[in-house]
């Protein structure tokens, strides 16, 4: 009996309220986000992804993803991922922190970018800062500080601010 | 492979083709030939108009978002076409369609139909146009009203049920209950005021 109340007396729970609301890392998981949803309306409001995420909607506050994000809809706030992709028609009002490879083609962004590698053929208001490299099409537009580990730029790209390309 | 179909991965190779093109660079070949301006990532030709991955959802009819299993939204979440939640959401969701939840809701949810699969919990109110479906150990915490509902899982709150109630063996109640007709199988646990009205 002593052992049935031993173990009974333990509680096998987590004790961490948070933990059920803990963000696996998900690689293989996808969040669809349609054209026709919008996420808003919260303080604070945020979307946080352990897998990959496709945006074609509205999302208004932080978007927070452990894979990749694809954007061809509108985020109003910060995006984290490990790699992002930002399509034609698509639009990023926030800042944007990418762990690799980011692609921005096509899209509006207002908002600093960070990123390993980048790859630029947009309209940007904002300084970038690439770790390692960054290329910018002909068809870009950046107004903004460059900073970045090597870079290419294809003639036809405006591009009004100051650059630093710094060896590491 | 050719050169516009590059895989992300190969982006360390790249920048090594392009660090040893600027080596070449003294033996004269043109900078701007080497550097190719295209994006080195595969997946820039997708169609925006288009799902860019219809195989991964069950249903083609229409739009629909899906929430993954492990993603987390504080928001509230207005969608024009269908919704299947297997994430956590807390916020209210409107769905002009149907909503699927799997995963856990803490906000009132709105839609034509709504289905609770195994395991799914919504702490709020459930407003459904058509139906509402909750089956095996999904829980409700909260009111429901829609039209016809099916219930075989656990409700705490009251239901208000326009046309038809059917309560199965396994659904436990606790609430008062509204309805135009009922069923209720023999093994249910109600704890509920029940009033019939047509």
């Amino acid at each position: 009996m002593k052992e049935k109340d031993l173990f009974q007396s333990v509680n096998f729970e987590s004790p961490f309220q948070s933990d059920n609301r803990r963000v696996l890392n998900n690689d293989d998981e996808l969040t669809i986000i349609g054209s026709s949803t919008v996420i808003e309306g919260q303080e604070n409001s945020k979307v946080i992804c352990g897998g990959n995420i496709e945006i074609m909607g509205y999302i208004k506050g932080l978007v927070d993803v452990a894979g990749s994000a694809d954007i061809y809809g509108t985020v109003d706030g910060l995006v984290n991922a490990e790699q992002l992709t930002a399509e034609k028609g698509s639009k990023i009002n926030g800042d944007i922190n990418c762990r690799a490879n980011l692609s921005i083609n096509g899209s509006d962004v207002v908002g600093n970018i960070k990123a390993k590698n980048a790859y630029v053929n947009a309209n940007i208001k904002g300084n970038i800062e690439s770790t390692n490299d960054l290329k910018i099409a002909g068809g870009s537009v950046i107004e903004g500080n460059i900073t970045t580990g090597s870079i290419s730029i294809e003639s036809g790209a405006v591009i009004v601010g100051n650059l630093a390309v710094v060896k590491k | 492979m050719s050169e516009n179909n590059r895989n992300p991965q190969d982006l360390d190779e790249i920048l090594e083709n392009i660090e040893t093109i600027d080596e070449v660079k003294e033996v004269e070949v043109p900078l701007f030939e080497s550097i190719k301006f295209e994006s080195p990532f595969k997946d820039d030709d997708k169609n925006v108009s288009q799902f860019p991955n219809p195989a991964k959802l069950e249903d083609n009819d229409g739009e629909y978002t899906v929430i993954g299993s492990s993603t987390v939204i504080d928001s509230n979440i207005s969608c024009g076409g269908n919704i299947k939640v297997k994430g956590q959401i807390k916020g209210n969701v409107t769905v002009n369609g149907s909503a699927d939840i799997y995963g856990t809701i803490e906000g009132d949810i709105q839609a034509n139909d709504v289905t609770l699969e195994n395991g799914a919990k919504v702490l709020g109110n459930v407003i459904c146009k058509a139906d509402i479906n909750a089956v095996n150990d999904s829980k409700i915490t909260g009111n429901v009203v829609a039209k016809n509902a099916y219930i075989n899982s656990h409700v705490e709150g009251d239901l208000q049920i326009l046309n038809e109630l059917k309560i199965t063996s396994t659904a436990s109640i606790t609430g008062n209950i509204v309805t135009g007709s009922i069923s209720v199988a023999s093994g249910a646990v109600l704890n509920a005021t029940i009033s019939i009205k047509r």
